[in-house]
């Protein structure tokens, strides 16, 4: 079908007085859609949907490299639920992800409005150097020479101010702090907060300084309610990658000393280098199932549109107190 | 409290947005600044705000002068045009805002809020959200945080402009209820002559940066300093023409290709220094009238005659659009009638007896008005 004819038809079907389409003309319409959604299907089934329904099938069975695979049930989720080590690295995700967040996620926030209170030429030149995409990976090594504890820039730090030698990352008791500091410096999703707060109309702002608003009272009422869908948006990716992070501890301290810093996603890829297929996708359920609960909880529980009318309680709904 | 602008002055780039302005907005007074978009009225106001800053002369409050000083410590309230009230507060909190920001006792903001909802008639709404209210029910609330707080001066930034024409009528009457109440100065921006004209105690003129003229709704209209402002305030607008002035014997003739008109010896005695020359003669359509219902002695000496083109029915009467002939290709003229005209006049020639006491006449290359400078004087 040419453009042509696609443009007569979309008038046809707005101003309603051609006759309706015939069944031909509808079905070719159709076809057209799905030759036009083919390639995102097809790439998301073969790489996407296929391994996920492959590896739930596998976490059932005893899947190894060779040989038959027979069903063995829960077995796998059983030696996984039971395996102390599986224990502990989810404890190692759960601490990582909550530190992280804790740590550093307020970060860019801040970065943001505190540009936002620069000149505009000011602004630019900082943008360029505080958004500059790092690389994850540089990062991580660069921090390894920084945390070492013979010639690393810490420890040097940390004697000419008069401590003793600190252990850092061969410290099982500090190692996830110091894992977790170099997220200080990765204001990349400052960037997406900047953008959002650009988009608040500057009339809040001079209605607040009128109404007699200072800077924070202007911060707290204006940007960061604007920023709320945002945050919280990032939240949850944050969660989400925190509870999956690999590649730091894999590149700084390979989950050492002693499993302290082995998280679950490093856990499931020791036991694939072991060829357990079964034990690696049932953990990886488990991991998925456990990320899966803390989205809908945050989900259910934090209201992400500031805009929205206030929650009616229980009683009001019954009562039919409510103004509406 | 009153406000005082001396040679005011704001620069963006080399450009001057507002270009040494000068007025007075007295003791209770609704100071209107009006003129076309980009005339700096709005800077203007967002000066005596202190949302912009001044680069150039002095703004007084109470002869006191703050150029420097904060807008929160102008102790003024705005309504902006996009009304600026948060979408994330309810209209209780909107409207509590300013009364937070200064600390006011809880106690007092429970008893205030509800009272200057009642009066824009939002109480109901308090506890709603403002994407579930209306246009007009927005601009209450704005209305309600500017009244609740008691400023010593209100601004407004064509509050109206976002509203359809029936709400636009209700919160006029509510802003100068707002205004009666208050009694503090007001100076409200608007595009809208005839807002202007309406609600104003006093207004001012604005085009490119300047103020044109200042003075009553009455002033601006009866006696306007220049073309611009006899264009731009009266609907339909002034009928504006090219015309010559003859000397015969005692009397002062205004020349056009369609008409001649013996001006009045009242007139006639400012013009001593352009008789002979080119001048413009302004003619509002209300002075033009159907030779019957003139409320003067009409003859040879005081009517025109124009080709009518449509009649537009008003609530008084009709105004009547029409054509004479100019020195190149024909010149609309308008006209208010205080009755209907019948259609059937459609297409023909009627005599307009014009109220020579009321014409208008400017320099024809400076286009200032003859009458008033010399009157100035």
């Amino acid at each position: 079908m040419t453009t042509d004819t696609a443009v007569a038809d979309a008038t046809a079907a707005e101003d309603g007085a051609q006759p309706p389409a015939t069944p031909s003309r509808s079905r070719r319409r159709r076809r057209q859609l799905w030759i036009f959604l083919a390639p995102a299907v097809l790439l998301n089934l073969v790489w996407g949907w296929y391994p996920l329904a492959t590896s739930f099938v596998l976490s059932f069975t005893d899947a190894r490299l060779r040989g038959d695979v027979t069903f063995t049930g829960f077995e796998s989720y059983e030696r996984m639920i039971n395996d102390p080590l599986v224990a502990q690295a989810f404890r190692v995700s759960i601490i990582f992800a909550v530190l992280s967040i804790v740590l550093t996620f307020v970060v860019p926030i801040l970065v943001a409005i505190l540009l936002m209170e620069m000149p505009r030429r000011t602004m630019r030149w900082m943008m360029l150097l505080w958004f500059l995409p790092l690389s994850s990976v540089g990062t991580a090594i660069l921090w390894r020479y920084v945390y070492n504890t013979d010639y690393g820039l810490l420890q040097s730090i940390a004697t000419g101010l008069g401590f003793d030698r600190q252990p850092f990352l061969n410290s099982s008791d500090q190692v996830l702090f110091w894992l977790v500091i170099p997220g200080l410096v990765l204001y990349g999703p400052g960037l997406i907060y900047l953008a959002t707060l650009q988009s608040v109309p500057t009339s809040y702002y001079e209605a607040a300084e009128i109404e007699g608003a200072g800077f924070w009272r202007k911060i707290w009422t204006i940007s960061l309610p604007r920023m709320r869908p945002v945050i919280l948006m990032m939240l949850m990716f944050a969660v989400i990658g925190n509870l999956q992070q690999f590649e730091w501890p894999m590149l700084m301290t390979d989950g050492g000393p002693g499993g302290a810093s082995r998280t679950a996603v490093m856990y499931v890829y020791d036991i694939l280098n072991q060829l357990r297929y079964a034990d690696a996708t049932a953990l990886s359920i488990l991991l998925f199932a456990l990320i899966m609960l803390v989205v809908a909880v945050m989900r259910f529980a934090i209201r992400e549109d500031p805009d929205a009318p206030p929650r009616r309680s229980l009683r009001e709904l019954v009562t039919r107190k409510g103004d509406h | 409290m009153t406000i005082t602008a001396s040679r005011l002055t704001k620069r963006f780039g080399d450009k001057a947005a507002v270009d040494g302005v000068d007025f007075e907005v007295g003791e209770s007074e609704f100071f209107v600044l009006v003129g076309p978009s980009g005339c700096g009225k709005t800077t203007t106001l967002r000066m005596i705000a202190g949302l912009e800053s001044i680069d150039d002369g002095e703004l007084r409050m109470n002869s006191v002068v703050v150029n420097e000083t904060r807008p929160r410590d102008r102790d003024i309230a705005m309504v902006f045009q996009d009304y600026a009230i948060f979408p994330h507060l309810s209209v209780h909190e909107n409207i509590a805002y300013g009364l937070r920001s200064r600390r006011l006792a809880s106690s007092v903001i429970r008893q205030r809020v509800p009272d200057a909802a009642a009066t824009f008639r939002i109480e109901h709404l308090l506890r709603r959200k403002p994407r579930q209210l209306s246009g007009g029910e927005r601009q209450r609330v704005a209305l309600a945080r500017a009244l609740v707080r008691d400023a010593q001066a209100y601004l407004y930034d064509e509050p109206l402009s976002n509203l359809d024409a029936q709400l636009r009528h209700q919160a006029r009457e509510d802003i100068l209820a707002l205004h009666q109440r208050q009694r503090k100065p007001t100076v409200y921006v608007t595009h809208d002559q005839s807002e202007a004209m309406s609600m104003a105690d006093r207004m001012a003129v604005m085009r490119s940066g300047r103020i044109e003229q200042v003075g009553t709704p009455r002033e601006l209209y009866e006696n306007p300093v220049s073309t611009f402002v006899a264009y731009f305030i009266g609907t339909p607008s002034i009928n504006l023409f090219q015309a010559t002035l003859r000397a015969e014997v005692e009397d002062v003739w205004l020349e056009a290709p369609a008409f001649s008109l013996r001006l009045p010896p009242s007139r006639a005695r400012a013009l001593a220094g352009h008789v002979g020359g080119p001048i413009t003669a302004g003619i509002r359509p209300e002075d033009l009238h159907p030779p019957r219902q003139a409320p003067f002695e009409v003859g040879e000496h005081n009517t025109m005659t124009a080709r009518v083109d449509l009649v537009e029915p008003t609530t008084a009467g009709s105004t009547v659009y029409a054509t004479m002939p100019g020195p190149a290709g024909d010149l609309d003229v308008a006209a208010s009638f205080g009755a209907r005209l019948p259609d059937r006049f459609v297409g023909q020639e009627v005599p307009l007896a014009v109220d020579l006491e009321k014409v208008h006449l400017f320099d024809a290359v400076t286009e200032r008005s003859v009458l008033v400078d010399a009157r100035a004087a």
